[in-house]
């Protein structure tokens, strides 16, 4: 009865075998990358099959090259594309080939791409001009405040001066000068009254870092 | 699959369709599939680089694509690595269909390589204007010509498609060799107005190269050279007969034929062989063809009356046999050589016996024993009797041959051989860069000067800008090159044979090796059924009619 099984050499089966420590150590040497062969290879024979072979290869390879060599300027739109590679450009246009889109995933029509970058591109402005809205609300709303500040103010002045004043209030009411809306000199000079109210509302917020 | 197998697929990718489609087909082969959003990550490309990349990939068939399980909507993509080392055999399929069809069917093979797949309008289109001769006749021809080679299966349409955003492939099999209606009056008003036929042909049908009949062809070619050079010329023709009879029984790709009565084979070679010869001595040639010891024709003892068996399977196992013996000699010398024939001969044996039936002395037969162990070309099995201890003096050490593992290893070699070759030939073009492209565009000045009628003077004055040692080195660069680029078809050739001999001992091989079509949709696609057969009747009769007005394709030579 044999069983079989298939083994690695260990030294005592190579001792075996026939190979000696001698025989070993001779074939620890490295081995070159490019080993010279016992015989010279034969010459390929030349025939005209052959030759055409050779051809058709080098100018398919080349032909295919120039189309596809680069997928990602093919539907290029970028200015110093069309200014730096028109002549190119023509000539690759002459060449292009029609995909079979209809036969792959639509992911993988560029043109559906582009689309969705345009669509991506004409939303952009939106937003920045969202942002230049926000900017303008933002800085009225700041004049808005600076405003009620000075109204509140004046307001709290009028309370403490009581109602001696009226004939004031009355004459500043009817003193178009001094109307709010229409003095801008007065709007557009900071006197300085309200420099600390601004600190104390910092204040309470918090350290800004 | 190897990283030598990689490293070409890489290299081809990269001389056909530049570096983008390089890092994504081999960002794909270390995966097993990828979507376009995976591939992004880890290629770190524009997902409009990738996608231009995948497109052209799918355009050439040489990636694969199906809905994720998790979602409908979201594609992932399998390289198929056989069809890009198909990239090597084309100039071979180009020289067939030249040889055999003639120009015009050369020009629309031409043009279905170069785009891939296209529609049949397109592909008229193109070669028309690819052509010398542009006129109604030429146009006529290209569109027999098509029909021809759709009805030869050289051509194969690519399967219907569903319209979802991840298309579905609807494969019928009777409808793949259905040819196309082309109406030649719309042809010719798409050239003359220039407008693309894809943008005007409504129900469009698309068209790919069948690489399995170009195989198919190759084999049978492989085959008849095989007996010519073991026989003769009619005896070659004869086994060409053999075969035609073999496809009306048998499937194609079948390992062994239904058998074939010598009356059929008396009947075909009197109804189409003109040499008078083969005629006369038929039956001596089948009988030597019988007996050869190539073994591709057996007779079969099963049904009554003399009849034969094709066996592709023995066929290609002795075409196999031969290849790894002529590498052995070329590798390691004839001594090698026999050392492996009685291993072979003998199936398993002993160290000692081999140097005695090779008559080699001892230390040398172990040499070139161990030489071809370390290679792999022959194995080593224990045997070990049971019972009889530990000690290895108790165990019997033989030696054997794995024929396939031997070919698996060759055509690993090849791959390897042939990214070498490939890496050698840029090498050598980057070098001789400058002088190449100057002695090219001396020779365009030249003939330029020629074409004009100057002066011999002048010429020789504008020739001698290239240098004499300048020169030299230009012809030692070109036929190195031409020598490397030679060697490439010769090894794609090889290993077109050796995939064809584990294709038939291993069926699971099959669609690696040859690059089977639609393999990734339906496995039985290529093999005839009764309805394609149905079908290729029709389709024969629907030539028939074109061929009316066909010019006959004699063989041409270039």
């Amino acid at each position: 009865m044999y069983s079989f099984r298939n083994s690695s050499l260990t030294k005592e089966q190579l001792n075996n075998l026939g190979v000696t420590s001698k025989d070993s150590n001779a074939t620890q040497f490295t081995r070159p990358l490019f080993p010279i062969l016992a015989s010279k290879p034969s010459e390929i024979e030349k025939n005209v099959g052959l030759d055409y072979k050779m051809v058709w290869k080098e100018d398919f390879r080349s032909r295919l090259f120039e189309i596809h060599s680069n997928p990602t300027n093919q539907n290029s739109d970028s200015y110093s594309f069309k200014i730096a590679n028109a002549l190119e450009k023509e000539h690759k246009q002459k060449l292009q080939l029609k995909f079979a889109y209809s036969q792959m995933p639509a992911e993988l029509n560029i043109q559906n791409l582009r689309k969705r970058v345009n669509k991506s591109k004409s939303a952009i402005p939106n937003k920045k001009r969202k942002m230049l809205k926000m900017e303008d609300v933002t800085k009225e709303l700041e004049i808005l405040e600076k405003k009620e500040n000075l109204h509140d103010d004046e307001g709290s002045e009028k309370a403490a001066d009581g109602s001696d004043d009226e004939g004031e209030i009355e004459g500043d009411v009817e003193d178009p000068e001094l109307d709010d809306e229409t003095d801008y000199h007065n709007n557009y000079f900071d006197n300085g009254e309200n420099y600390f109210a601004d600190e104390d509302d910092a204040l309470d917020d918090g350290p800004v870092y | 699959m190897s990283i030598a197998a990689m490293k070409l697929c890489s290299s081809i990718l990269q001389e056909h369709f530049g570096e983008t489609v390089r890092i994504v087909g081999q960002d794909l082969f270390c995966a097993k599939s990828k979507t376009l959003g995976g591939i992004c990550t880890s290629t770190k490309l524009s997902k409009k680089q990738v996608a231009a990349s995948l497109a052209i990939l799918v355009q050439y068939r040489l990636v694969r694509f199906n809905p994720i399980e998790s979602n409908e909507n979201i594609a992932e993509y399998t390289l198929l690595y056989d069809r890009i080392l198909l990239f090597l055999r084309y100039p071979r399929y180009m020289y067939f269909i030249q040889k055999k069809y003639g120009n015009p069917s050369a020009l629309l093979l031409e043009d279905l390589l170069k785009s891939g797949m296209a529609i049949a309008q397109s592909i008229i289109v193109r070669a028309y204007a690819a052509s010398d001769v542009k006129n109604t006749e030429t146009l006529k021809e290209l569109r027999d010509s098509l029909l021809d080679l759709i009805g030869q299966k050289f051509f194969v349409r690519c399967p219907e498609v569903t319209g979802d955003v991840v298309p579905k492939l609807k494969v019928e099999i009777p409808n793949l060799f259905l040819p196309p209606d082309i109406n030649l009056k719309d042809v010719n008003d798409m050239i003359e107005k220039g407008t693309d036929p894809m943008d005007v042909v409504q129900e469009k049908i698309f068209w790919t190269a069948n690489f399995d009949q170009f195989h198919q062809a190759f084999r049978d070619k492989v085959l008849v050279d095989c007996i010519e050079r073991q026989i003769d010329s009619n005896a070659a023709e004869c086994f060409q007969f053999i075969l035609s009879l073999m496809y009306n029984k048998t499937d194609v790709w079948a390992v062994k034929s239904n058998p074939i009565s010598l009356n059929e084979i008396k009947q075909i070679v009197k109804k189409k062989s003109s040499n008078a010869e083969l005629v006369k001595y038929l039956d001596q040639y089948v009988s030597i063809i019988e007996k050869d010891e190539c073994g591709f024709l057996k007779k079969n003892d099963d049904i009554g009356g003399e009849a034969y068996d094709v066996n592709m399977k023995e066929a290609f196992k002795q075409i196999a046999w031969s290849i790894i013996e002529n590498v052995i000699t070329q590798k390691f010398g004839t001594k090698a050589a026999r050392i492996f024939r009685v291993v072979r001969t003998k199936k398993y044996i002993e160290q000692d016996e081999i140097q005695r039936e090779a008559m080699i002395p001892s230390k040398e037969a172990r040499l070139y024993t161990y030489k071809l162990l370390e290679e792999n070309y022959v194995q080593i099995q224990t045997i070990k009797k049971a019972g009889s201890g530990m000690g290895p003096t108790k165990n019997f050490y033989l030696f054997y041959v794995n024929q396939q593992q031997i070919a698996r290893d060759l055509i690993e070699a090849c791959y390897k051989s042939l990214y070498n070759l490939k890496i050698r030939v840029n090498l050598d073009k980057d070098a001789n860069k400058r002088l190449m492209e100057k002695a090219i565009r001396l020779q365009f000045i030249v003939e330029a000067l020629k074409e004009r009628g100057e002066s011999e003077e002048t010429i020789q004055d504008i020739n001698e800008t290239l240098t004499p040692p300048e020169k030299e080195i230009v012809e030692n660069a070109k036929m190195r090159l031409n020598r490397l680029e030679s060697s490439e078809i010769m090894v794609d050739e090889m290993m077109l044979m050796l995939s064809l001999y584990l294709q038939y001992y291993s069926p699971a091989a099959r669609s690696f090796y040859t690059g089977k079509i639609f393999l990734d949709y339906t496995e039985d696609i290529a093999y005839e059924t009764d309805n394609t057969k149905k079908h290729s009747r029709s389709t024969k009769s629907i030539l028939k009619r074109f061929q009316n007005s066909t010019s006959s394709n004699d063989s041409q030579t270039i």
